[in-house]
């Protein structure tokens, strides 16, 4: 007859072996965390690469305002790409916590937003800027559909630059934002217009309405 | 697998139960998974099942030793077999040379009840030289056809075998030392193997059956809790059957009832690994469907019907431990099924709705499921969880089969473990539905 210790041997083994697969399991995480980690980290140098630039020269210096604009656009570039890769990861993920890493996200993306004002005003920059509002915690199929759009509008214009904050998201420079744009629900697209009234829209829109206000500039 | 008559036994619908089963069913996956997380929903019950794989490795390895190989008596007894046939003249000439060509050291009677067979069976069968024909004029089913054949075979050493059913040489002689050696035993089981494993559904059911029959079938009965009394090939005591109370012929499984109705009869199921049999099995998923609903909805009723035996202590590891974990593996197969159905119905949310956008919130589709929780850590940790006890399960099971694993069983090994699986989790949950709901069974 079987032993009694053959149960307790199998949940050591059970135990044993769901330790070494999250062991394994932690490996992997851990290594695509400290990927978006240096990420993070290297769109911050270059973001302070071009506050240091923008401080080279106090007027519209066309030579720094030619290399700002080629940094504001490969940061942006940069910023779309790793948001689609930071949800793909963090939907997969059952180990690691990318609060902070999205927090440290969207600061960058705050960053860059004013830097593109910055650059607007000092160099005379036609960059359309865009902010997009959307709700990250709970289901929001408007804000899927409002993104969809927004995608349209990017690949269209290459001088479309898309902020996209969550306004559910417990952080203070999203809360100014919000403040400052009369923003209260989600979807919601601002064209800020510099010198001019902002655009806003507070219900769906589509992709053609948005680029009617834009300078677009045509694809990538 | 007998060639069945169509019979249909009307049961009781259960609409409500069965809407109410299905929300709180889907209600508790869906909350299971937005506050859990899918990942740990699918992973919990897994873990469980590795544990019982884990036992039942264990069983096997620290006591495999203890396994009594089988002692040729010099004196065996005259025995009886009884092949019930219904439409089968394609393979019943098959069974009975197979008997024949059988080294057994005495008589061996052969009874073939033709259960009101409409396809020349009948004539067939008149043909042939050294077997007992008993016909019917109406098709009643094979419980009843086996239960007609014990009661007018003459010997005490009863085996039933299915008409498509092949055996080895040394199955009979293997099976009937093995009964010869404990008064205790009421029947003794085999080593069930595919006859037809050329196609893909063919080979992978022959890796299923070298897993069920061979090294499941040994721990369990090394722990004294064989699970069924096989319809291919088992040898019955004549006595014990009778005393019992014969087949249920209104079960849909009636070789799993059997060995349950005899362990609370307190007789002892053996098992024989050196005894074969070779086996028909489905070669299509359609017919495949059929034949596990029928098996997963028959396992479930007589889960119902001999519920005291289920954590019963009186029933040793059987009723503590294989007919739990039995059950227990549904709920894996519920969580499976569910959180396949979460993800289908995502990516048809994302890609049929096509409102896929650089968002790309909570978006566990299909896609994603596949190049990225299979190349992340928590595919990593599922697949350890998986592959590496089934990997060992399936080099045990083919070695006691005496086959071989070469490189090329990767695919088929492959397919059984990620898409077959799939497929009988599939088969359990429907079965569970039609079985609360009180379809009508068909068989």
């Amino acid at each position: 007859m079987v032993s009694k210790n053959v149960f307790v041997k199998a949940a050591l083994i059970t135990a044993i072996l769901l330790l070494i697969s999250i062991t394994i399991g932690s490996y992997i995480e851990g290594s695509a965390y400290s990927k978006f980690d240096k990420e993070i980290l290297r769109m911050n140098e270059n973001s302070e690469a071009i506050l240091i630039m923008q401080s080279f020269s106090s007027s519209n210096d066309p030579k720094i305002c030619s290399m700002i604009s080629s940094q504001i656009d490969a940061i942006n570039s940069d910023i779309y790409s790793f948001r689609s890769e930071l949800e793909r990861e963090k939907s997969t993920s059952i180990l690691m916590n990318y609060d902070a890493i999205k927090r440290r996200y969207f600061i960058a993306n705050a960053r860059l937003l004013a830097l593109t004002k910055q650059y607007n005003n000092k160099c005379n920059g036609t960059d359309d800027i865009i902010l997009f509002f959307y709700i990250s915690e709970k289901d929001c199929p408007e804000c899927y559909v409002q993104g969809k759009a927004l995608d349209d509008v990017r690949n269209a214009c290459k001088n479309a630059k898309i902020f996209s904050f969550p306004i559910d998201a417990d952080m203070q420079i999203i809360k100014s934002f919000m403040a400052y744009y009369g923003i209260e629900h989600a979807p919601a697209i601002i064209i800020d217009k510099e010198n001019e009234k902002d655009i806003a829209y507070r219900d769906l829109v589509s992709a053609p309405a948005i680029m009617n206000n834009l300078n677009c500039k045509g694809a990538d | 697998m007998f060639a069945l008559g169509k019979r249909i036994l009307n049961k009781k619908k259960r609409p409500i139960e069965f809407a109410a089963f299905l929300l709180v069913s889907i209600a508790a996956a869906y909350h299971s998974f937005v506050h859990i997380g899918y990942y740990w929903t699918v992973l919990i019950p897994n873990l469980f099942l590795l544990y019982i794989t884990t036992v039942l490795l264990l069983v096997y390895l620290e006591d495999k030793d203890k396994y009594d190989y089988v002692s040729h008596e010099k004196l065996l007894p005259p025995v009886s077999i009884i092949i019930p046939s219904y439409n089968c003249k394609k393979t019943i000439g098959k069974t009975i040379q197979s008997i024949k060509n059988s080294n057994y050291a005495n008589d061996i009677e052969i009874v073939v009840v033709d259960d009101g067979s409409t396809d020349g069976t009948r004539e067939f069968l008149k043909n042939i030289r050294g077997i007992k024909l008993i016909t019917k004029q109406v098709n009643e089913g094979k419980a009843e056809a086996l239960n007609y054949g014990i009661q007018k075979c003459s010997h005490e050493h009863v085996f039933c075998i299915d008409s498509d059913s092949y055996v080895e040489k040394n199955s009979i002689r293997n099976m009937v030392c093995k009964m010869l050696s404990d008064d205790k035993y009421g029947a003794i089981t085999c080593f069930v193997k595919v006859a037809n494993n050329n196609s893909l559904l063919g080979k992978v059911q022959e890796i299923e059956y070298f897993v069920g029959f061979g090294f499941s079938a040994i721990s369990n009965y090394l722990i004294d809790a064989v699970f069924v009394t096989p319809g291919p090939l088992t040898l019955f005591k004549k006595s014990a059957v009778i005393k019992v109370g014969l087949f249920d012929a209104k079960n849909i499984t009636e070789d799993l009832e059997m060995a349950w109705r005899l362990r609370k009869n307190e007789y002892k199921i053996g098992y024989v690994y050196e005894a074969a049999v070779y086996t028909i099995v489905p070669g299509t998923f359609k017919d495949l469907w059929r034949q596990r609903i029928r098996w997963y909805r028959g396992k479930l009723s007589n889960i119902i019907k001999h519920k005291d035996m289920l954590f019963n202590p009186k029933y040793g590891y059987f009723g503590m431990f294989v007919m739990p974990f039995s059950l227990a593996s549904e709920f894996a197969a519920m969580a499976t099924v569910y959180f396949l159905m979460y993800v289908i119905g995502y990516t048809i949310y994302w890609n049929i709705l096509a409102i896929a956008s650089f968002l790309e919130l909570n978006s566990l589709t299909l896609s994603n499921l596949l190049t990225g929780v299979m190349g992340s850590s928590a595919g990593m940790i599922m697949f350890l969880i998986v592959v590496i006890p089934w990997i060992t399960v399936l080099i045990i099971s083919h070695k006691l089969g005496n086959k071989k694993m070469g490189v090329k069983d990767i695919p088929f090994i492959s397919f059984f473990l990620f898409i077959y699986s799939v497929f009988l989790s599939a088969v359990y949950v429907y079965s569970l539905y039609e079985e609360i709901y009180g379809s009508d069974y068909s068989w």
